[in-house]
């Protein structure tokens, strides 16, 4: 079978691979040669055309480069209460070695997707997080993953909060040097009964970069999932989050800004299943798009048949700030009930005029009254956010964003 | 302070404002009265400097300068502050955050210290209680979900952290209830000094028994009609515009 013309370009990952020394479980080694071979099989996308998951995001430029293999470089910051783990997962000892066994590559399907394949055989250093049963963390886990110049790294998070556990958790992106590197990461959550996870995710990559990335979360029973995302940098960084609403009463709350200029790519995909009765999910998505920069966004929902009082809503808001600058947004919904309470809608547009006219008459000039104007529009992504140390650190966050435009 | 001459103002090259004259002195109170769609709003707009409001004839001094090249944020730091008919809401963006922004940006035109986040609290602060306005209000998001009489004093509270030198209030009493009235009515009138002038857009003679005019105009289709004192307003109270309008003489000031 001959998938692309161009297998040279992969064959450098392979060769990779097999420098890797043996010294793992088995159990592990088993699902990299698997992840591998599928790797292999899928190559990179390379076409847009026939090909709707990659039909707004062009990735071809990945395989003019040769980037050199680095182990993830992240960092936790902060300390850790009893009850909370955040190792290397080749430290993992005791039951959470059992537990990363149990979870790991089971929800980020390796089968599917060419760069959860790469991750899955190629990450070192993966962090694993654990709440333990009824742990309830109140400062959040700080990770910081970061790249260098002409490497590629395959980060790898593990997140498991158990039952009746609550838990909060930044991730950081950002690149050391300014040159071009490729960071391709995989986030699995797995979210117990009653338990609770916010993921904040900020994406601060060099302009040059790739990022891809891809998160898989599983919410059991009464579990609640909240996602806070920020994409503001990376030359093209695609990110999928793909959400199992697996129990009665689990929800998901998904909100994102991104804010791009020159070039930049920034391409959202969420696709959310509700596998049973009860489930809840929002999303809210806004973008500020300068210069002739892109941005997608692709809210997908699932209702499996015989779901009975599902709810889910999803908003997406643009500004465009250019005219070369362009966005694509789509919801796709899938819907195998009756029983449902369903809305989604997007908007296109400029600031608005008068609240700039209404600003400036209190002495503001047309530059600030417009940076005030698009800070409040995104800050409105924050409004579900309960950690206030998170919402702290995403309002600066926000607020840098746009200091910087 | 303010001297308009022969104003004419188009939208979209329709002629609303049709030849006006006035002028309005430091410490002095104009009232502006007047039917629906006369003109009224347009002329506190382009005195504020809306964009899409383009002046074809007649002159606009303010404190001796050509307001017409003025940018809209440097009237504001001149000194002109604008009352809205309808104040918009802005979800987001809190009021305390923006108005500090707008004032400190004043403060430097005027060579004048600025405010950091808790000296500005401050003022906010007593500011608003001495219009008995709701501290917390200041940090909601500007009218996001505010009645129609909150708005009103929501801008009477930026105009009094503003200390502007010459005020439009655009039907600052629409939508307020007596007590609103009275509470806004007392703030204005505190606001009134030697240095500082107003113009007040009303309908309501009930508005100028509060804050009484030193002078009543009467503008009608782009024009003002009548122009005297107090007396003007319960004249227009008492038998409509339809009598001024029929009219041959106007009243006339001195
Ligand atoms: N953008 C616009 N395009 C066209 N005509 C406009 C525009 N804005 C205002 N006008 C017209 O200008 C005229 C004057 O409007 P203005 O708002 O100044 O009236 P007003 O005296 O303030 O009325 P009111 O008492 O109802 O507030 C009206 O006929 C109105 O329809
Ligand atoms: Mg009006």
């Amino acid at each position: 079978m001959k998938i692309s013309t161009n297998e040279a370009h992969e064959t450098q990952y392979i060769t990779e691979f097999h420098k890797f020394p043996k010294t793992e479980p088995s159990w592990l080694e088993e699902i990299r040669t698997q992840a591998m071979e599928r790797f292999q099989l899928l190559g990179f996308p390379r076409n847009r055309r026939g090909n709707e998951f990659w039909k707004y995001t062009d990735v071809s430029a990945l395989l003019t480069k040769n980037f050199e293999h680095e182990p993830a470089n992240s960092a936790a910051v902060g300390s850790i209460p009893n009850g909370l783990s955040v190792i290397n997962l080749n430290g993992a000892k005791g039951h959470l070695k059992d537990i990363a066994k149990l979870y790991l590559a089971k929800f980020a399907p390796f089968q599917k997707d060419p760069f959860i394949s790469l991750n899955t055989a190629l990450f070192q250093d993966a962090v694993l997080i654990h709440a333990a049963e009824g742990i309830k963390i109140k400062n959040p886990v700080k990770i910081h993953l970061h790249s260098n110049d002409g490497k590629v790294t395959h980060p790898r998070v593990l997140v498991i909060a158990e039952d009746g556990s609550k838990i909060d958790i930044s991730l950081s992106h950002y690149g050391h040097s300014s040159g071009d590197y490729f960071a391709n990461v995989v986030s699995e959550v797995i979210v117990g009964k009653n338990a609770s996870v916010s993921l904040f995710r900020a994406q601060r990559e060099k302009p040059d970069s790739f990022h891809i990335a891809n998160t898989f979360v599983s919410v059991s029973e009464n579990g609640r999932f909240d996602y806070f995302s920020l994409d503001n940098g990376g030359g093209v960084a695609r990110h999928n989050v793909n959400i199992s609403l697996s129990g009665q009463n689990a929800s998901c709350n998904l909100s994102g800004v991104y804010v791009t200029r020159n070039t930049q790519h920034v391409d959202n995909h969420t696709l959310i299943h509700h596998l049973d009765s009860n489930t809840t999910s929002d999303q809210l998505f806004k973008g500020i798009l300068l210069d002739s920069s892109r941005a997608v966004f692709v809210g997908q929902v699932e209702v499996s048949p015989g779901c009975k009082k599902v709810e889910t809503h999803q908003t997406n808001k643009t500004l465009l700030l250019s005219p070369s600058a362009e966005i694509n947004t789509q919801p796709v919904l899938d819907i195998a009930t009756d029983d449902i309470q369903a809305s989604h809608g997007n908007a296109v547009g400029q600031v608005d005029r008068d609240s700039i006219f209404y600003l400036m008459t209190r002495g503001l000039d047309f530059a600030s009254a417009q940076k005030i104007l698009m800070e409040g529009f995104l800050l409105e992504i924050l409004k579900s956010v309960q950690n206030e140390s998170l919402l702290l650190e995403s309002t600066e966050s926000i607020n840098r964003t746009i200091d910087e435009l | 302070m303010l001297e308009i001459k022969n104003l004419h103002v188009s939208i979209n090259g329709i002629e609303i404002l049709k030849g006006i004259n006035l002028k309005v002195d430091s410490g002095e109170t104009h009232a502006i009265m007047g039917p629906n769609g006369s003109g009224k709003s347009t002329l506190a707009y382009i005195l504020a400097g809306k964009p899409g409001y383009e002046i074809t004839k007649g002159s606009v001094l303010f404190e001796g300068s050509d307001l017409s090249t003025m940018p809209v944020e440097e009237r504001s730091r001149a000194g002109i502050f604008l009352s809205f008919q309808n104040p918009i809401a802005i979800p987001g963006v809190r009021m305390d955050h923006f108005i500090r922004a707008g004032y400190n940006q004043l403060q430097k035109a005027a060579g004048k210290q600025e405010l950091d986040v808790l000296k500005f609290d401050k003022l906010i602060k007593e500011k608003a209680a001495s219009l008995e306005i709701e501290y917390s209000m200041t940090k909601r998001f500007v009218n996001d979900g505010f009645s129609g009489g909150e708005r009103k004093k929501n801008e009477i509270l930026q105009m009094a952290v503003l200390e502007p030198k010459l005020a439009l209030l655009d039907e600052i009493d629409s939508g307020l209830d007596v007590d609103a009235l009275r509470e806004v009515s007392t703030a204005v009138n505190n606001m009134r000094s030697q240095s500082r002038s107003l113009i007040l857009v009303t309908h309501y003679q009930r508005l100028l028994d509060h804050i009484a005019p030193d002078y009543v105009h009467v503008l009608s289709e782009g024009v003002f009609i009548a122009q005297g004192d107090s007396h003007l307003a319960k004249e227009v109270e008492l038998h409509g515009y339809d009598w001024l309008i029929n009219r041959d003489i106007g009243f006339s000031l001195k």
